[in-house]
């Protein structure tokens, strides 16, 4: 036979058929289960929701949306068990040498794996919407934005999972990967601040930072909302996010791409693919473990340990062991041996002066962070224990809170029995967030003490936009909202009784709109009532009197029909001070309630 | 046909191959040998296209072989450990190179079946290592390929079809001109079949000649020599061997020219013999070898 009639097109297609057919003859169960599930997720959960267990009369359309959001997790599993399918023969030599002498171009080799893994299951999507459209339970339009959602899950995911494969020559380490590229940002972070905030002052234990996107599958869970109101307006929330991480998907299928034209066949087996990688690879598990072991010994270490110094030297320990454990493991990975021990450690030696010097540079504030305190004019607004500050003036005292907290850190941190805790952020103009945290231990003695933490606090605390954020109900308090309201005398001991029955006194609704118009709301607005002190209770016994009032509003969610646990609460329930001087004249004005401060009435605190 | 020029590849800084050449002339049957770990398997992997060299040169016809599947269209493969889909029969995997190879014959297929008598429709995972060795002979075989790569071939065949198989090949390279590589450390076999031999070490080619060109190249010689003589200086001995008055010698040398040159010492008694082709991979190996050398002497 001649040279020329061998000759086969030079041309590099783009998929190879056969090579198709038989991985989906071989793996055809795996798409299958996908197939079966996703049937299961939309017509059948739908219509088992809206039979059985829809309490709330919303919509087939919401739930279309809300499975449509649960199919992030099948797209999250399906994605790499068929990316290990597909991509099987790249992790044994045997299958490699056998794939790899073929006559077909690794461009082609790998669309045609990378296809046949990821488009059986956008055909069961599109089946399952097509069966769903006919059988016309929901709007087409919802239909369909179930498919986009759906869709765009199984690119991501898809597209992470196809790195991962390029990344490792090992089955086993495949799906590791996976989950280590999916959950690395949240456990680093987590990690991180677990760790420094033993040790440097003001660092919080939790919230977020921009590693938490590197997790998609929790920023999805968290921003992807779907709602309905009442008049069944359905809103979907989070598509943004959901689209560029459906960008970001396509983007790691191309790095996976282009990893693969480069990857040498005989790393089948190996724990790391590219040999450019390996460095990257063992220095992450050096950093990681470090990060990890010191985090994990913290939470099982008393908090009273850590304080300052001796916390900063104790994660510094814990970190260079972690650093010892994982530059080795590294390579016990890598040269599948335990005789690792001979191999080059200078790398270790690096590595462990980097984490030294990140502890004690944290620990002696020479990157400035507990010491940092915003400009004024720079910040947005702040947010003190959960309640936004946006007026300037109060702004200021946050700032001056703060930096009376900076001050006083050599006292706070000695403390050993803090007892509160003073979260404090600021949003800044330019959208950035700086949070800080202090545990402190409060004395009320200083409450009235100028340039006091407690003095600072209280200031900010009872401030009226603050005390508004507290109580102010979401409903305006007329006759006709005010469901019922009651004055009542209620005791600070609720397991003592205390001789005397309570006084309690109902309120018509026209008086308790009047009660809330003209004293309470002016009170509140002048900071009069609402106001808060310190735990020990002193200045509450003196400051506040033995009423409270309690108005009740009519629920505002008008399908909520008879059943009170749809009905959304709203009102205003607050004990009444005795700096509360319009509240208190019209309570002794129209009732014959006798309102006294604690302290009188029982004479202790 | 096939060349490889400079070759280097190595794996986690250990150089496997270095610098190696290697040329098999078009219609030959080149055996390729070598101690274990001289590089002969990682050799044959860039010759089918497995692996990317570190640099060099792997060339069929003249043109560069990785990733060019026209070239490798016209290769057929048989690895030392044999992979087969794990659910897949025998006609399975073999619809399966039908469709990947354009030049697949399915009636030489068919008629190798009479050689090769398993049923098509078995298991290969339920197939014993020989008979999947068959199958996939069979397989190969039907690719009507130009050039047959073969990595310890024959190991676990019996005799009978050791001998079907190199029969097939066989007039395969007389029909067709298809060359043929093997790797072996069956050295017996490979002088019964090859027509050219390299023999490698630490990555290198040692060797590289015609079978015959290589076996005259190198002379057994037993020899007695009266008292007081001795041999003649400059022979080439690569090794030599006295019982009594009994000397054997292997030399590098031509048969008639070491003869002529041994008889100024008066021999009683010279015996020429031939060399196997293990002795010529050992002794050419004991040259550069030190260990080779030691078990030799």
């Amino acid at each position: 036979m001649s040279l020329e009639a061998l000759k086969v097109k030079s041309k590099t297609p783009l998929f190879n058929k056969t090579i198709i057919t038989n991985l989906l003859k071989r793996f055809w169960p795996i798409w299958a289960g996908y197939f079966v599930l996703i049937v299961f997720q939309l017509p059948v959960n739908v219509l088992s929701q809206l039979e059985t267990a829809n309490y709330l009369n919303q919509s087939a359309e919401f739930f279309v949306l809300i499975s449509g959001n649960k199919t992030m997790t099948l797209s999250f599993v399906f994605s790499i068990i068929s990316v290990m399918a597909v991509f099987s023969y790249l992790y044994s030599s045997r299958s490699c040498g056998m794939i790899c002498a073929m006559p077909i171009k690794r461009e082609t080799m790998f669309i045609s794996c990378a296809v046949t893994g990821l488009l059986p299951m956008i055909l069961s999507d599109i089946a399952v919407v097509a069966v769903s459209a006919i059988m016309g339970f929901a709007q087409l339009k919802y239909l369909l934005l179930w498919l986009g959602i759906t869709v765009m899950g199984n690119i991501l995911f898809y597209g992470m999972a196809l790195l991962c494969a390029c990344l490792t020559g090992n089955i086993a380490i495949l799906p590791l990967l996976y989950l280590v590229l999916n959950f690395t940002g949240s456990v680093v972070q987590n990690a991180f601040k677990n760790v420094f905030s033993r040790f440097v002052y003001g660092m919080r234990q939790w919230g977020g930072s921009v590693l938490g996107y590197l997790t998609p599958i929790r920023v999805l869970g968290r921003h992807l909302i779907v709602s309905e109101d009442p008049d069944g307006i359905i809103r979907i929330a989070g598509m943004g996010y959901l689209a560029v991480y459906c960008v970001i998907g396509i983007g790691f299928a191309a790095a996976a791409f282009l990893i693969f034209r480069k990857r040498q066949m005989e790393t089948a087996g190996d724990i790391v693919a590219l040999k450019s990688l390996k460095p990257i690879f063992k220095y992450c598990m050096t950093f990681g473990t470090a990060l990890v072991l010191a985090a994990l010994v913290c939470n099982v270490l008393p908090p009273s340990v850590f304080r300052g110094t001796e916390a900063a030297a104790i994660v510094l320990l814990l970190m260079l062991a972690g650093a010892v454990l994982g530059w080795y493991g590294s390579e016990m990975m890598m040269q599948k041996s335990f005789h690792v021990f001979k191999y080059n450690f200078k790398g270790l030696v690096f590595s462990c002066l980097i984490i030294g010097f990140a502890i004690t540079g944290a620990e002696f504030n020479l990157f400035g962070y507990e010491n940092h305190v915003p400009k004024l004019e720079n910040v947005k607004y702040a947010v003190v224990n959960f309640l936004n500050v946006k007026e300037r003036d109060n702004i200021e005292k946050v700032i001056q809170l703060h930096r009376g907290l900076i001050l006083s850190k050599s006292e706070n941190e000695k403390s050993r029995n803090p007892n509160k805790i003073i979260s404090i952020s600021y949003v800044m103009n330019n959208g950035r967030e700086i949070a800080r945290e202090y545990t402190v231990t409060e004395h009320p003695e200083r409450f009235y003490e100028k340039g006091t933490t407690e003095n600072n606090y209280y200031s900010v605390e009872n401030c009226p936009e603050l005390i508004k954020q507290r109580y102010s109900p979401a409903t305006k308090v007329t006759e006709n909202t005010v469901a019922f309201c009651q004055i009542y005398e209620a005791s600070p001991f609720p397991y003592e009784s205390q001789g005397e029955p309570a006084q309690t006194l109902m309120l018509s609704p026209k008086q308790a709109a009047e009660l809330f118009n003209q004293c309470i709301l002016p009170d509140m607005e002048e900071g009069l009532i609402g106001c808060d002190y310190p735990a020990d209770g002193e200045l509450y016994f003196q400051n506040m009197s033995n009423f409270r009032v309690e108005i009740h509003l009519k629920p505002q969610n008008k399908d909520a029909g008879s059943d009170p646990a749809q009905e959304i609460w709203d009102g205003f329930f607050c004990p009444i001070d005795m700096s509360a001087k319009r509240t208190i004249r019209w309570i002794n004005e129209n009732t014959d309630l006798n309102v006294k401060t604690l302290r009188e009435v029982y004479g202790v605190n | 046909m096939i060349e490889l020029r400079e070759l280097t590849k190595s794996f986690d800084g250990f150089k496997v191959l270095n610098g190696l050449n290697l040329n098999v002339p078009k219609g030959a049957v080149y055996g390729l040998v070598g101690p274990n770990g001289a590089g002969k398997s990682t050799a044959i992997r860039h010759m089918v296209g497995i692996y990317r060299q570190d640099s060099g040169e792997v060339l069929l016809d003249g043109r560069p072989l990785y990733e060019n599947p026209e070239l490798k269209s016209r290769i057929s493969y048989i690895p030392d450990d044999i992979f087969y889909f794990p659910q897949a029969s025998i006609w399975e995997m073999k619809e399966f190179y039908r469709k990947i190879y354009p030049e697949f014959d399915s009636q030489r297929y068919k008629e190798l079946g009479e050689i090769f008598n398993i049923d098509d429709k078995r298991s290969m995972r339920k197939l014993s290592k020989g008979m999947q060795k068959q199958a996939a002979f069979r397989i190969a075989i039907s690719l009507r390929p130009d050039v047959v790569i073969m990595d310890e071939p024959v190991d676990g065949l019996d005799p009978v079809m050791r001998r079907q198989v190199w029969s097939v090949l066989l007039s395969d390279v007389a029909e067709r001109g298809t060359t043929v590589l093997v790797s072996s450390h069956n050295l017996r076999e490979l002088e019964d079949v090859c027509d050219h031999v390299g023999i490698m070490n630490h990555g290198k080619m040692i060797v590289e000649r015609g079978l015959s060109e290589l076996q005259e190249s190198l002379v057994k010689i037993q020899l007695a020599l009266p008292e007081g003589e001795n041999l003649p200086q400059g022979l080439d001995i690569i090794h030599q061997n006295t019982t009594g008055r009994l000397q054997q010698l292997i030399l590098r040398g031509s048969a008639e020219e070491i003869t002529q040159r041994l008889s100024a010492a008066h021999p009683l008694f010279t015996d020429v013999l031939p060399l196997t082709l293990e002795e010529i991979f050992i002794y050419e190996l004991g040259g550069t070898e030190s260990e080779v050398k030691n078990a030799i002497i």
